[in-house]
């Protein structure tokens, strides 16, 4: 019995209970530890994908060794966990980049833009600057356990969360990982201890405390009609009778806030700019497996439904142009990157959405192989641009990020590497970014060629907007009050030139990437039979 | 507060936690369990604070230990079935001499001798809930600058 | 004819949900979450009733005829998480405050 699924989860579980202990001892056997954890989580990850692709879908028990075991009538009664194609790639990749942030975190926590705006020339005011500035460095690295290890504490958990979004097959588990998964962003956001990052904590909990009630609520009238909480046990039972369809409103629009496109993407700006960017990083994950588990319970477990299709197709439209336009007003850097990260979401489902309603086409295949590439590619794209961001603000300390000049004259290779991900974001080749949107565009217009119109002007949007911010941030003369106030860690370079290289790999080689992670993947998305198979014999 | 209510609070400390301890242990046969007996024992140090106002040193270092120590018991006792079954596998019932005892489908009158791991864990999640809400109320009550 | 209680809860979850839409105090916002998960654990015990049960338990019950236990294990969680929740809320209303009176 192979016991890779329960040993992801697991083991990044065991270790965050054990980190404050080991952080009060000392605090480079805890970053040891922490990265030793990602490391084997990888590795297990690398060796569950490969038997999955061996062995078809895997399903594990907690607690037997056959799901129906002590049941009376030979139903699963038991907590099961579903490993498939989709899952297991999604695990795999995000795991990678997870362990790419944590190395960066390693280096940059930037939380020195919240401090006093004011820049004066005065040598006073610079000296009492630099005092404070001093006094917050000291503060970030203590040894107490205020500091870091608080933080490591609260990454590991959720990525515990977001591995238990991917390989849940059961509606309870899944409230539990996604109230996991709030508690530990929301102590995340509120790392930086000033009144903004606390007040920007408070609503985003108010927020998801009130949106996971709402699952429960759905998952509850679930449960009355069928009787069961499995999600293989109701697909195969489920009419379409309208307490399913009131259920289902009720837990799609808890994912679709968890996801963060329309309506309910409120709470992304402010989340994201307080919050340090590794953990931004994460959160973008996170939002990815919401996605996930959306297109899982539209697909396998209610069935085809057009209405539903078409509400989805409607809600992606919207997040595009809702996240272009808005971030036409913004100032802050971390707040327009934020909203490019929300319509990069809506492309994801624009793509699985119209896959779901052109069914039983080649084209609707294609549209959800798209949009599944869409989500390796946007993690990456977006990933970059905040890594950079992050970057910026580290080492030139400035409150408002478009108060520098001419950040390209000392940093050539931080600008070229911004300008390809402004270039992979907007969708041109030879990057990532045209290769999926290249897909979406294609298998869309078979659908509605309205809809690949709207879809191409929000590229073209996305790109003003890029534009924008490289040329008021990195282009132009630099002028005197902008000195550097750290060095960049070699590591950190590295670190982005490895997003480059996948960024350049994956759009040069598209078909290979496609055929062989994207193709099992969808394949085993919409087929409803295998699911269930994969559970009851 | 005044002498009265100092000295009673303190008599009545021992009553409430032994109460706790018998809704943690006996969890597997009446309501109750580890979360709702770990309640009651955390109450104790909200008692304490409000009585004492905050003119009392507990420490935190102490909870968080224990904390950290009945989570860790909690995913010890499931991983330690894994490798003969599978995770969270009740390794104690039915065979145990300790907490197997067998029990039928039925109406009984509750043995404390059965359940397998259950009471164990029911035992490690009292101890890191009790801590756990102690050190919250620790910190939200205490009257130095917040650390 | 829907069962009264039913009715109830729905009350109750719109009541919360419109006060942490629309209040500004900070401590109503919390009441209105906590006023939210008093309604859906209401749904889901309701949902669980036969007539004529009694509690779930076998040591010394009275009959046989219980009502079904599996709501009762998940509104035990879901109010364990709605302590956590509303713990982690207070403690960050504390900090807000701290923070403004400096």
């Amino acid at each position: 019995m192979i016991h890779f699924i329960i040993l992801i989860i697991a083991i990044p579980l065991f270790s965050a209970f054990l980190l404050p202990l080991i952080g009060k001892l000392n605090e480079k056997l805890m970053k040891f530890w922490v990265g030793l954890t990602l490391l084997l989580t990888s590795f297990l990850s690398i060796f569950l994908y490969k038997l999955i692709l061996e062995k078809g879908t895997l399903a594990y028990t907690l607690g037997a060794r056959f799901p129906s075991l002590t049941a009376p009538q030979g139903f699963p009664i038991r907590i099961i966990l579903i490993g498939d194609a989709l899952s297991g790639f999604l695990a795999l990749f995000f795991l990678f980049i997870v362990f790419l942030s944590f190395l960066f975190s390693l280096k940059i926590l930037d939380g020195y833009h919240f401090l006093d705006p004011v820049r004066s020339q005065n040598a006073l005011a610079e000296a009492q600057r630099k005092q404070a500035l001093l006094e917050i460095s000291k503060s970030l690295t203590r040894k107490t356990s205020n500091g870091v290890d608080k933080f490591y504490t609260l990454y590991l958990l959720l990525l515990v969360g977001i591995l238990g979004f991917l390989f849940t097959a059961d509606f309870f588990t899944l409230f539990v990982f996604y109230e996991i998964n709030s508690i530990a962003t929301t102590g995340l956001i509120a790392f930086f201890r000033n009144k903004e990052c606390f007040k920007s904590a408070f609503h985003y909990l108010a927020v998801f405390a009130v949106g996971s009630l709402f699952l429960l609520f759905g998952v509850g009238l679930l449960y009355s009609e069928y009787g069961f909480l499995n999600m293989a046990i109701i697909a195969k039972n489920i009419q379409f009778s309208f307490l399913d369809k009131v259920a289902l409103s009720f837990i799609a629009s808890a994912l679709i806030l968890k996801a963060g496109i329309f309506p309910f993407y409120f709470w992304k700006p402010e989340a994201y700019n307080a919050s340090p960017v590794p953990a931004v990083i994460l959160s973008i994950v996170s939002s990815l497996s919401a996605l996930y588990v959306l297109f899982r319970i539209s697909f396998d477990v209610f069935g085809l439904n057009i209405i539903f299709g078409q509400i989805l197709i409607l809600f992606s439209l919207l997040s595009i142009f809702a996240g272009v336009f808005l971030a036409l007003r913004e100032n802050n850097l971390k707040r327009i990157l934020s909203y490019l990260a929300i319509s990069e979401l809506g492309y994801v489902v624009l793509g699985v959405s119209s896959g779901f309603l052109m069914s039983n086409t080649e084209s609707g295949f294609k549209a959800i192989e798209g949009g599944l590439f869409h989500m390796v590619n946007d993690i990456l794209d977006v990933g970059l641009l905040f890594l950079i961001a992050g970057i910026i603000l580290y080492i030139s300390r400035v409150r408002n990020a478009f108060e520098i000049r001419g950040f390209a004259r000392k940093h050539p290779i931080l600008a070229g590497f911004f300008l390809f991900g402004v270039l992979a974001i907007s969708g041109l080749p030879p990057l990532n970014g045209f290769a999926s949107k290249m897909m979406i565009y294609e298998s869309v217009f078979h659908l509605s060629p309205v809809l690949t119109i709207i879809a191409i002007l929000g590229s073209i949007l996305v790109l003003a907007v890029l534009v924008k911010i490289f040329a008021s941030i990195f282009l132009g003369a630099p002028s005197e009050e902008n000195r550097d106030y750290q060095v960049i860690p070699k590591v950190v370079i590295a670190i982005v030139s490895i997003f480059i290289i996948l960024m350049f790999s994956i759009g040069l080689f598209p078909k290979q990437f496609v055929t062989s992670f994207v193709n099992p993947a969808a394949k085993a998305l919409i087929s409803q039979q295998n699911y269930i198979n994969s559970v009851i014999h | 507060m005044s002498k009265i209510v100092k000295i009673v609070s303190l008599i009545t400390l021992n009553p409430i936690i032994i109460f706790g301890l018998y809704i943690i242990s006996h969890g597997h046969l009446t309501p109750g369990g580890g979360f709702q007996g770990g309640v009651i024992v955390a109450s104790i140090a909200i008692l304490i604070l409000v009585v004492f106002e905050n003119d009392i040193n507990l420490s935190k270092n102490l909870f968080s230990l224990f904390e950290s120590l009945g989570l860790i018991f909690f995913i010890t006792l499931a991983f330690l079935g894994t490798f003969k079954n599978t995770f969270f596998y009740n390794f104690l019932a039915n065979k145990f001499w300790f907490l197997g005892k067998t029990i039928h489908f039925g109406i009984n009158q509750g043995f404390l001798n059965s359940g397998g791991v259950i009471p164990l864990m029911n035992l490690a999640v009292g101890i890191e809930v009790a801590s756990a809400l102690s050190l919250i109320a620790v910190l939200i009550m205490s009257k130095k600058k917040y650390d | 004819m829907i069962s009264f209680i039913f009715l109830v809860t729905i009350l109750l979850i719109v009541i919360g949900t419109s006060g942490a839409m629309f209040k500004r105090n900070l401590i109503k916002i919390v009441m209105s979450v906590n006023i939210v998960g008093a309604g859906v654990n209401l749904f889901l015990i309701a949902l669980g009733y036969r007539s004529g049960g009694v509690a779930p338990i076998f040591t010394n019950a009275p009959s046989l005829n219980m009502v079904s236990p599996t709501p009762q294990a998940l509104i035990l969680t879901s109010i364990v998480i709605n302590l956590a929740v509303t713990a982690l809320l207070l403690s960050l209303a504390v900090l807000i405050y701290k923070e403004k009176e400096k």
